[in-house]
């Protein structure tokens, strides 16, 4: 509960610097769609490598040996997975509800913007709670930016294209298929996960 | 594999390779091109004597089979007549006629043939621009269809000589290789990861660490090879291209790799963490390489309607060299990463007998 409050807590207070920088250049009413999509991705990108960065630094050593002794590490990844995706999902919804009180919302198609902040809060966690973990064999938490960057990059420019769809009532042709990508995507990053987890576990 | 890097022949094999590609590739003339025509714009019902500056042709003065034709989507015409003025000049008088493209009479552009045997045809597509400043023209119909040439080759050896690449052609047998090499590498890499995962071995760690550095090398040279090459075609070394954009991050990728190695001291633990990251990087890589350009139209061969890397522009000629290209540069990466792996072990059995 206290991870919660302080992520979200975080998060507000990115909102709250985002807004005063663009209230100090006279920017923070009406502004463009195209950069109110890309803030709300960037804003959401660094929460989400904060958050799932500390993910396996919270635990220490003496409690890591007793889940090593009782439970697969198939259930720990699985269940880190499902814990960090509901957390973005919940990150996501509050950033989006801000971003409408403090900056107005261009969302027009409420559906497709709940389906592209869902599968960006599980590509996010499928992709970071491995890159944290071998961060945190590394012994080295800042590694999970470095490592973690260059890799979500892509899925980060599809889920920035999709998300545009939700600001026309109609979604375009390209929907389906920019969908198809991420869900395949997702689909990768999960399966990569759960079959590389326990390669690291076994220490 | 050990015993395969051991071994020499495959060396000898990519000495030679190389040796070919650089002398032939470097030392081979370019087929005959046209480098412009003046002057550009003509005005339609009127006679022009048009001069075709070409490049690396020999035309001599007594060669009268020299043709030359403008052409459009639509229409072809004759030159009146056509003569050399010296070897890299022709000039070709034409007349053109009133009607000469049915839809748009104003501002067609036109494409310039010349050809002879010998040389054999030469191109300068969208080379003059034909006006229409004569409105009353319109209803006048003139004859100005004539037949199309026949696309002859040259009958010397050479490179296609291609508009806006001109002489940097050369540089396929040097930049595209670079990226075949690092595909290749960082497979060998990849699969050296995994086999590291399943067998537990140190050396399958020291090739993945090693291949992976030397499709860090090819990459930086691809990046470089290509920014020459931007340059000269499309006017700046670094224009916002797909291809561009999604290589500099998969470099990225592969130096974050390099840095997650250097952070671990204990020798196991580096395996196996750096083993997982390569096999998950490289899944990542592969969308960078084979998904990302497709996002958005390239400026590269293939992508968003370009010279192509369609047989029209990969050919024969281009072909004898380009393939023991990319095995000879591919063939001294694995030159290279055996060496580096060698030395990795030479450094570790020093480190044995140290301590």
């Amino acid at each position: 509960m206290y991870g919660i409050a302080s992520v979200i807590l975080y998060v507000v207070a990115i909102i709250v610097v985002l807004y005063l920088s663009l209230a100090s250049q006279g920017a923070n009413k009406n502004i463009e769609v195209k950069y109110w999509n890309v803030l709300f991705w960037i804003m959401l990108l660094f929460a989400a490598i904060n958050t799932i960065a500390k993910s396996f630094i919270q635990e220490n050593s003496t409690k890591y040996l007793y889940y090593y002794s009782l439970v697969s590490p198939l259930a720990i990844i699985l269940s880190k997975m499902i814990y960090n995706a509901l957390l973005m999902l919940s990150i996501a919804i509050v950033s989006a509800l801000l971003f409408a009180l403090v900056l107005g919302s261009p969302v027009q198609n409420m559906a497709v913007y709940f389906i592209v902040i869902l599968l960006g809060a599980l590509s996010f966690s499928f992709l970071f709670t491995l890159v944290s973990s071998i961060a945190s064999k590394a012994g080295n938490i800042g590694l999970t930016a470095i490592l973690g960057l260059p890799l979500i990059v892509i899925i980060l420019i599809y889920l920035m294209k999709l998300s545009r769809e939700a600001f026309f009532a109609q979604t375009s042709e390209n929907f389906i298929k920019t969908l198809g990508i991420i869900i395949l995507f997702d689909f990768m990053l999960f399966m990569l996960s759960i079959i590389l987890f326990p390669y690291l576990w076994r220490d | 594999m050990h015993s395969i890097f051991k071994q020499w022949w495959w060396k000898i094999v990519g000495l030679i390779f190389l040796t070919i590609i650089i002398i032939g590739g470097l030392y081979l003339p370019l087929n005959p091109g046209i480098i412009n025509t003046t002057p550009d714009t003509v005005t339609i019902g009127e006679q022009v004597e048009l001069k075709i500056q070409t490049y690396n042709a020999t035309f001599s003065k007594d060669d009268n089979h020299v043709q030359a034709y403008i052409k459009s989507k639509k229409h072809i015409l004759q030159a009146d007549t056509a003569f050399v003025i010296d070897a890299n000049q022709v000039a070709a008088i034409f007349t053109i006629p009133y009607e000469i493209d049915s839809i748009s009479l104003t501002n067609t552009s036109f494409d310039i043939i010349v050809l002879d045997e010998e040389h054999g045809t030469l191109t300068q597509r969208n080379a003059i621009q034909v006006q229409n400043t004569n409105i009353e023209a319109l209803d006048m119909k003139s004859v100005s269809s004539a037949v199309a040439p026949t696309v002859l080759k040259a009958k010397k050896f050479g490179f296609p000589n291609r508009e806006i690449l001109q002489e940097s052609i050369r540089n396929l047998f040097f930049h595209v290789p670079m990226w075949f090499g690092m595909v290749f590498l960082l497979f060998f890499s990849f699969i050296s990861s995994i086999r590291y995962l399943g067998k537990n071995e140190s050396k399958f760690d020291v090739y993945a660490a090693a291949a992976a550095e030397g499709g860090l090398l090819f990459g930086t040279l691809g990046i470089i090879t290509g920014m020459c090459w931007a340059k000269f075609t499309w006017g700046a070394p670094w224009p916002n291209d797909p291809k561009l954009n999604g290589a500099a991050i998969a470099m990225l990728i592969y130096i974050a790799y390099a840095i997650l190695r250097k952070s671990i001291s204990d020798p196991i633990r580096k395996a196996k963490v750096s083993a997982v990251y390569n096999i998950f990087a490289f899944f990542i890589y592969l969308a960078f390489v084979f998904i990302y350009p497709r996002l958005t139209d390239s400026l590269h061969p293939g992508n968003g309607g370009n010279p192509a890397f369609s047989n029209a522009d990969l050919d024969n000629r281009l072909r004898m060299f380009f393939y023991p290209a990319v095995m000879g540069w591919s063939i001294l990466g694995f030159w290279l990463v055996s060496l580096k792996i060698r030395y990795k072990f030479a450094h570790q059995k020093l480190i044995e007998i140290e301590s």
